[in-house]
């Protein structure tokens, strides 16, 4: 029930009448109505830079000289608002510049900027062809770079071109929404009655949907070939501006927009072709790829090493930690995060490669230990949402390991360098990963919660002979926590320096500094020192201390009044503290703070500030555990008041006072 | 040209190509540290320049500033004229003006309001500008293009402007060492009688005559007919980050508060805030407002800005805010943070410092709180007031309590500089000392009859 409002949203598929023909009729290329020439500012978002005013992208299919192609025919109109809309007056049009086979064209670019001059009349500049420049961005990539002349704020712009791919089994993602607000957008795709296609909406804003059925006629051959087609209408309306904000993975996730997924084609009298139509086949097709499941198939990568590690008297869990970290020292990560694997022997030897290498490497190193290893594919965070319901081998990049020993399944990533055994990097710790087993169906699996993520620290604190508040303290690290531990202190050039940037964040002083666990592949991270805060001065008559000493939230971070965009933390963890506080002999306690103890929706996010004194040694349990990583909007304010009042417990002071003798 | 240590390269020849090669042995890493000098100006480097050289069929000698800057003259050379229609509406927009610098002014802002910024970069085009009819026709340029057509522009109502390259991220470059590879901007500079005016021409929303933050007190190459000449732009003022705030708080019996909130930006601290008029929603204004202030909780209303765009600009932002939470309420006492403002300073670490300590641009900032304590609190623990005194500025903090109204002055300054390494120790303890002030409450209790 938890994550069902994310499916809700994902996947809405606003079927409706359209309401809107009226922008559609009304838009006439070449030609700006006054009124659009003459606003000043967006009605509904008066801090627009600029807004697309109407968009429309029609696609069909027609036959090439040996087979279809697709053709997409594009038209913009924009209106800048402000001089830092300026930007939306340069476009890129990417295209595919290979082989004849495989080279896209993009020919009728036409393009105006309107103006008003000074004695108020319209004014029309054509973008002529000085506007338009192309570029070489890779061996099989171009683009068309274009800049509209004379356009300045309160300006209109048109742009329109066709594009003509013989990639048709592709069609990219259509996105509505924009940084700017949209007035009108429109997506037509004709698809002949052969093709099997599947098609989703995604989005917070409503989409209008209508379909028709048209005749469609190729040359095929040399004769003419009807048939009919699905024409399919999306359309939108005042869909307002798309912004970023903290505690999100990533904003595309929630743009408005359509996807296509093209099936297979059935043509009359022939078999069935099929274009990965779902998973099942994708799953096949990857495995039996070139650089995917070809690659994963060597034996004998690290033959002695695996056989050493292979006779050794360890458990599972020893050996699979053993292999994770050899296959670390093997390869060295260069930066790169790929699903597809270039060549792992090739990485073997040269000692660099990209995750998919290093991966590989690990798959196949623990497959000659004796384990039945296996990927689990998936999409970043940082790359967009998978969507289960839209199976499709492109929206596949990253992949990680999986191994099912000591009675569980073992998630590794071993181009994380501080990763382990279920410790994986947070990019990687998605809704929907899907693991390809060997022999077996495979299946959807949630990696956001593979392993325990838990900080347990303990402290000790007393003021010392010389008066001066001195004590212990002490840190556990699992899981993601340790692994971030470890990212900080490599972050340093050795541990002393991380003391002492230690010691300025805290200011206190630190002596006895040890780390245990500061290693590729760690296990737990255990942090101790011994500290002295001199801020604190015995012998007012009053003393103000926050008995927590280590806050560990001191700021709301959901300080902003409203929230569009859902809330998604990057684990689900346990932050716990213990704290004996030793009150010194001649003061007493006047005043403590409130014990307190709040929790969002039933436990999702558990806080407590638990206070007593014994003696004269107060105890504190301080915890905070996120269990739920998503919310909705409407958890927003909840979220709010709840941080707000961590964020006022851990800067509570308690109240020291000098006895009266 | 060499900068130690380096041995001299050694030269290997085959056929056409001659190859010289530096070595750089056994020489350490420079370690990262805040507040530090460039690695560029600590770090062994060379650099190469030609002394004859073409580019694209223009030749040129590098051997010196002056010769360089011929080349680059050359380059402009006819690129600066304007349409006989176009001269006339300059002429047109300007006849009513009374002095040269209204002028400028008219011609400047009608740039900024006619064209923009789109960065082209191919071959000599990466140091010729476009032509001054072009851009007037397309409305676009890079820095060499706008430059040189305000140059144009300005040239058509009989004021002589001088075009002029500038490095954005070095303020000092090696004077005694011509290269193109130490400019990577132009802007122009207009030579009155009795003032320098320095245009940014690339930026819609610079003040006219403003010499932003990245351009201020640099060096400068003058571009004109007799070559290239090095000078410096006009300098910020020595606390070129300015800041000021007013906060009247009135504090309720359950921590809660109402707050009447004035805040103040000039120069650099103008600058860093243009984003909040030019790129924010009024919905985000608030947001940022609120993540701002250090603040719990809070909602913000009645935002109203004020700017004066010009040579001195100056933001002001004045709000109220209703607070949750100012206070923390325990039992009977109200925790009132006693500086409730975010100060931006990088955690210094401890430990021996290796490298100068450089303040690359001064600040100050003045903040003023007075908060209204209710009615049935007394004063119990007020921090005592303070002065700071240190070679790097002063920091000053005082407050009063009467009538159960507590006045709070809180005055930094930060001194622009070169400091030695050795006074690292000093320097830190001054930023702690600030940080412990601020961090301070004033603890007032519940009276009790």
């Amino acid at each position: 029930m938890k994550t069902f409002f994310l499916y809700a949203y994902l996947c809405l598929l606003f079927i409706g009448i359209s309401t809107n023909s009226y922008a559609q009729k009304q838009f006439k290329f070449g030609d700006v109505p006054e009124e659009i020439l003459k606003m000043t500012a967006y009605p509904t978002d008066t801090s627009a830079v600029a807004a697309v005013i109407y968009e429309n992208c029609d696609l069909w299919y027609t036959t090439g000289s040996d087979d279809l192609r697709l053709n997409k025919n594009y038209t913009i109109r924009i209106k800048i608002f402000k001089n830092a809309g300026l930007d939306y007056a340069d476009f890129s049009i990417p295209y595919i510049y290979g082989n004849n086979d495989s080279r896209e064209h993009v020919t009728g670019i036409t393009g105006y900027t309107y103006n008003i001059d000074e004695n108020g009349k319209k004014e029309r500049i054509k973008l002529t062809k000085e506007y338009i420049v192309e570029e070489k961005t890779s061996d099989s990539q171009r683009r068309k770079k274009i800049a509209f002349p004379n356009v300045k704020a309160g300006s209109v712009i048109e742009l329109k071109y066709e594009l003509s791919s013989p990639h048709y089994t592709h069609l990219d993602d259509y996105i509505f929404q924009a940084d700017i607000p949209v007035r009108y957008s429109r997506y037509a795709v004709v698809i002949p009655e052969y093709f099997r296609f599947s098609k989703n909406t995604m989005g917070f804003e409503p989409i209008d949907y209508s379909e028709s059925i048209e005749n469609i006629s190729f040359l095929f051959g040399g004769g003419h070939f009807s048939c009919s087609g699905y024409k399919m209408v999306f359309e939108v309306n005042e869909l307002p501006a798309m912004k970023d904000d903290n505690y999100v993975w990533n904003k595309y996730d929630y743009m408005s927009r359509v996807n296509f997924d093209l099936k297979g084609i059935q043509f009359p009298y022939s078999p069935f072709r099929s274009l990965a139509s779902n998973w099942q086949n994708i799953d096949q097709r990857l495995m039996e790829a070139e650089h995917f499941g070809k690659q994963l198939r060597f034996t004998g990568l690290l033959k002695n090493e695996i056989a050493e590690i292979k006779v050794s008297d360890k458990n599972d869990t020893e050996k699979i930690t053993d292999i994770l970290n050899l296959v670390k020292q093997k390869i060295q990560h260069n930066d790169k995060n790929d699903l597809f694997i270039s060549d792992v022997r090739k990485s073997l030897k040269e000692g660099t490669g990209s995750s998919a290498e290093m991966n590989a490497l690990l798959l196949c190193a623990l497959k000659d230990a004796g384990y039945e290893p296996f990927p689990v594919v998936m999409s970043l965070r940082s790359r967009g949402r998978l969507l289960i319901n839209q199976p499709s081998i492109t929206n596949l990049n990253f992949y990680v390991v999986g191994v099912i020993a000591d009675n569980k399944t073992i998630y590794m990533d071993a181009s994380e360098k501080y990763g382990s055994l279920n410790v994986l990097h947070t990019d990687c710790m998605v809704q929907n990963a899907r693991m390809i087993q060997n022999n077996k169906p495979s299946k959807w699996v949630d990696l956001q919660n593979t392993g325990r993520n838990v900080t347990t620290t303990h402290v000790t604190a007393k003021f010392n002979e010389d008066g001066i508040l001195s004590g212990k303290f002490s840190a556990n690290k699992i899981g993601v926590p340790a692994m971030n531990a470890c990212h900080k202190y490599d972050k340093e050039k050795d541990l002393d320096e991380y003391q002492k940037k230690l010691e300025s964040e805290l200011d206190i002083k630190i002596s006895d500094f040890k780390v245990d666990g500061f290693i590729e592949t760690p296990n737990i991270v255990k942090e101790s020192y011994t500290f002295e805060n001199t801020n604190i001065n015995l012998g007012d008559e009053y003393l103000y201390i926050n008995p927590l000493l280590f806050p560990i939230v001191e700021e709301n971070e959901f300080k902003a009044e409203s929230r569009k965009l859902p809330i998604e933390f990057s684990y689900p963890y346990t932050f716990s503290q213990r704290i004996f506080f030793e009150i010194p002999e001649n003061y007493e306690v006047d005043e403590l703070p409130k014990a307190e103890r709040i929790n969002l929706n039933d436990g999702d996010i558990t806080y407590a500030y638990l206070i007593k004194l014994e003696g004269n040694t107060l105890q504190i349990n301080h915890s905070l555990t996120i269990k739920r990583t998503l919310y909705g909007v409407n958890d927003y304010e909840h979220l709010r008041e709840f941080w707000a009042t961590v964020a006022t417990k851990n800067t509570a002071q308690m109240v020291l006072k000098l006895k009266a003798d | 040209m060499l900068r130690m240590p380096i041995e001299k390269p050694t030269l290997n020849q085959q056929g056409k190509t001659k190859t010289y090669e530096w070595v750089l042995e056994g020489y350490m890493p420079v370690e990262k540290e805040v507040y530090a000098p460039s690695l560029g100006s600590m770090a062994p480097s060379v650099i190469i320049a030609p002394v004859k050289f073409c580019m694209d069929g223009f030749c040129g000698d590098m051997s010196d500033w002056k010769s360089l800057g011929q080349w680059m003259y050359s380059l402009q050379e006819k690129k600066n004229t304007i349409p006989a229609s176009f001269s006339d509406k300059l002429l047109e927009m300007t006849k009513e003006a009374t002095t040269d610098k209204e002028k400028i002014e008219i011609l400047y802002k009608y740039l900024q309001s006619t064209t923009r910024y789109v960065s082209i970069q191919l071959g000599v085009g990466g140091y010729q500008p476009m032509p001054a009819d072009k851009v007037a026709k397309s409305g676009f340029g890079d820095c060499k293009a706008l430059s040189n057509y305000m140059k144009a522009m300005l040239d058509v109502v009989g004021i002589p402007s001088v075009y002029v390259g500038i490095s954005t991220n070095i303020k000092n470059i090696y004077t005694d060492f011509a290269s193109l590879t130490q400019m990577n901007h132009a802007i122009l500079m207009v030579p009155l009688p009795n003032d320098t005016i320095w245009l940014e021409c690339t930026s819609p929303i610079n003040p006219f005559n403003y010499a932003h933050s990245c351009i201020a007190g640099h060096h400068a190459l003058l571009i004109n007919e007799n070559g290239g000449e090095i000078c410096r732009v006009k300098p910020m003022p020595e606390t070129a980050d300015n800041q000021s705030s007013y906060y009247h708080i009135t504090v309720k019996d359950n921590g809660n508060a109402t707050a009447e909130i004035r805040n103040d930006y000039k120069l650099e601290a103008y600058e860093d805030m243009q984003f909040f008029v030019h790129s924010l929603s009024h919905e985000e204004q608030l947001n940022y407002l609120a993540d701002e202030n250090a603040f719990a909780k809070a909602k913000i209303s009645n935002l109203q800005i004020h700017t004066n765009d010009n040579e001195t600009p100056h933001m002001q932002l004045a709000y109220n805010m209703h607070i949750d939470k100012f206070a923390n309420k325990s039992g009977t006492r109200l925790f009132v943070p006693y500086s409730p403002l975010k100060h931006k300073f990088r955690a210094l670490k401890t430990g021996e410092r290796k490298h100068d300590i450089i303040i690359s641009a001064g600040s100050v900032r003045n903040d003023t709180l007075i908060i209204d304590i209710p009615e049935n609190f007394i004063q119990e623990s007020l921090p005592k007031s303070n002065t700071i005194h240190s070679q790097f500025g002063n920091y000053s903090i005082a407050n009063t309590f009467e009538n159960n109204q507590l006045q709070i002055v809180q005055q930094l300054f930060i001194k622009q500089g070169r400091y030695p390494a050795g006074d690292y120790e000093q320097f830190r303890e001054f930023f702690k000392q600030i940080e412990k002030e601020s961090n301070k409450r004033a603890v007032f209790k519940i009276k009790t009859n």
